[in-house]
């Protein structure tokens, strides 16, 4: 899964490309009471997105009369509670309150979900932050476009989003996909996370953090939809999975 | 003739908007790339804070002032101080605001998912802040009182006066404009009853409020210039600085936060470090949409470089 070709390094959890992801892993339709879930992991870094929905709105206010209304929460892990200085790469937001992250992936996902099948609806998704340890943003994401195709909802593409690590003072070449924490902590690199759809080109969402030069995100940001494919990839295969262990258990004949 | 405009603009507010952009023009004559007047006065709350300014944007206006607190630094840290950010948004500033700063969700109200995430005040501060900090445009080694016992932290509160659309960019160049006004107090470190504590060396011992005890005192020095520019995505169309009407309806916003410090010309092109560019909204934005809203933020910095700087 190899992203693009850059000179021979070592990372510190052993990949020797800058353009290589971590392994992925994912559990779908772990929650019983939910109507999609999906525990998704990327390296060690996990996170576990319950989807419930299309339901009525418990607000009223809160409904569209055309179309759905994604609501997004987000959780950190209990070690992330109140740091004293929320800005060094040590606080699982990068300094980002959990608002400001609802807001990412609420926005990706809604360019993406078919919301005009659901009007007056709320599609409300849960994130849970289990693990962090890099690329967590991204990782949120994804664990929510998975656990939406659990719970069957119509979406018009898959939104994804990728991880990238790029020298602060621009440097060509040294960037590094799906980082770790401690790659992440680094004073002389900039976090960029970027969100992109498998069917059109473009950028849904964007949230960074530290300075970086334009080259750097368009180059992350191409970089991010080849790496999409390969984590599109994954999610089809868990899907499949997910389906023919449905098909033997629940609807053999 | 008039009226039945007001009725158009009121039912359908998208299509309104549509018959200026597909003529070039908005409904304040702009072009799409034009920013509003800015203006940034500084030094308009002397009497209770040690930095403060009033930025407007057009008819938007946001009221920055900083107050001081003197806390113990972190043992990690021993001589470095604390900047904290706030946003506050009130029925003041518009009709869509309550009492509690929050957002009224109104039947009537037509707003974009893109204008619902400029709306929220606690994922705009948490922007502010962290674009702020994170940029260490302040060294904050420069905030130190005596190493290890005590430092200043400084309380940044922005207030939205009145919303006319981009309250982001208000934001940051308030913040900006404020530290940039502020003068720490002299101070002294004192022993009062086997305590040490901090004391101001103020001029008029009976008077201690900041225009006073501002004498001697100390101004910040910057190693960034921190400049933002926002710019809506409507119909495939940018509009640079939407207004409110404009916001709401845009189907995407984009910010892009630069270093005005960091310009220089690259085969005429002008460039420089790029602090924050956050994309919301539901549109895709192509990567030479992106880079020509950098562009536009380069030249805001070029342009404000003169309010900015004293």
């Amino acid at each position: 899964m190899t992203v693009s070709s850059s000179t021979k390094l070592r990372r510190p959890d052993g990949r020797s490309s800058g353009g290589s992801l971590r392994p992925l892993a994912a559990e779908v339709s772990c929650l019983s009471r939910a109507d999609g879930s999906a525990k998704f992991s990327s390296g060690s870094t996990q996170v576990l997105a319950a989807v419930y929905g299309p339901a009525a709105p418990r607000i009223p206010s809160r409904e569209r009369a055309n179309e759905a209304v994604v609501a997004v929460v987000f959780k950190f892990g209990t070690k992330s509670a109140a740091t004293a200085d929320n800005t060094t790469s040590m606080h699982p937001g990068y300094g980002a309150n959990e608002r400001e992250l609802e807001r990412f992936v609420g926005d990706s996902l809604m360019a993406c979900i078919k919301i005009d099948d659901y009007p007056r609806n709320v599609i409300e998704v849960v994130i849970q932050v289990i693990k962090s340890d890099g690329s967590l943003i991204a990782t949120a994401l994804n664990a929510a476009t998975l656990a939406l195709l659990d719970a069957g909802i119509q979406m018009k593409s898959l939104p994804i989003a990728t991880t990238c690590l790029v020298p602060t003072n621009g440097i060509d070449g040294g960037y590094r996909f799906d980082p770790t924490s401690e790659e992440e902590v680094s004073e002389d690199y900039s976090v960029l996370v970027v969100s992109t759809d498998s069917v059109e080109e473009g950028v849904i969402s964007s949230i960074t953090f530290g300075a970086f030069q334009l080259d750097s995100f368009l180059a992350c940001a191409e970089g991010a939809r080849k790496a999409s494919k390969a984590v599109i990839a994954f999610m089809r295969i868990a899907i499949e999975q997910k389906i023919t262990r449905e098909a033997k258990t629940l609807w053999s004949s | 003739m008039e009226d039945s405009l007001e009725i158009f603009r009121a039912i359908d507010p998208e299509d309104y908007l549509k018959k200026f952009t597909n003529a070039n023009t908005r409904p304040d004559s702009r072009a799409h790339h034009a920013t509003r007047q800015t203006n940034v006065q500084t030094s308009i709350l002397t009497q209770n804070s040690y930095g403060s300014s009033l930025v407007t944007i057009g008819n938007t206006k946001v009221i920055t002032a900083i107050t001081l607190q003197v806390g113990t630094p972190s043992p990690l840290t021993p001589s470095h101080g604390e900047i904290d950010v706030t946003v506050n948004f009130s029925p003041l500033c518009g009709g869509q605001y309550n009492t509690a700063g929050r957002v009224v969700h109104d039947d009537y109200e037509h707003r974009s998912v893109a204008a619902n995430a400029y709306a929220d005040p606690q994922s705009l501060q948490s922007f502010v802040k962290r674009t702020i900090i994170s940029s260490n445009m302040i060294d904050l080694k420069q905030l130190c009182i005596f190493e290890g016992k005590a430092a200043w932290k400084i309380e940044v509160s922005c207030i939205v006066v009145n919303h006319d659309g981009n309250v982001v960019d208000a934001f940051l160049l308030g913040a900006v404009s404020a530290l940039m006004d502020l003068t720490l107090p002299q101070v002294k470190m004192n022993k009062v009853d086997g305590q040490e504590i901090v004391e101001l060396v103020a001029s008029d011992e009976d008077v201690l409020k900041p225009k006073n005890s501002m004498v001697g005192g100390k101004k910040l020095d910057f190693q960034k210039l921190v400049v933002p520019l926002t710019i809506g995505f409507f119909g495939g169309k940018m509009l640079v600085d939407p207004t409110l009407e404009e916001e709401s309806l845009c189907e995407g916003m984009i910010t892009v936060v630069v270093d005005g410090n960091s310009l220089s010309k690259d085969d005429g092109v002008l460039t420089g470090d790029i602090l924050n560019l956050s994309k919301s909204g539901m549109n895709k934005c192509s990567l030479e949409e992106i880079a020509a809203c950098s562009q536009l933020a380069f030249g805001r910095a070029k342009e404000l470089e003169a309010i900015l700087k004293p």
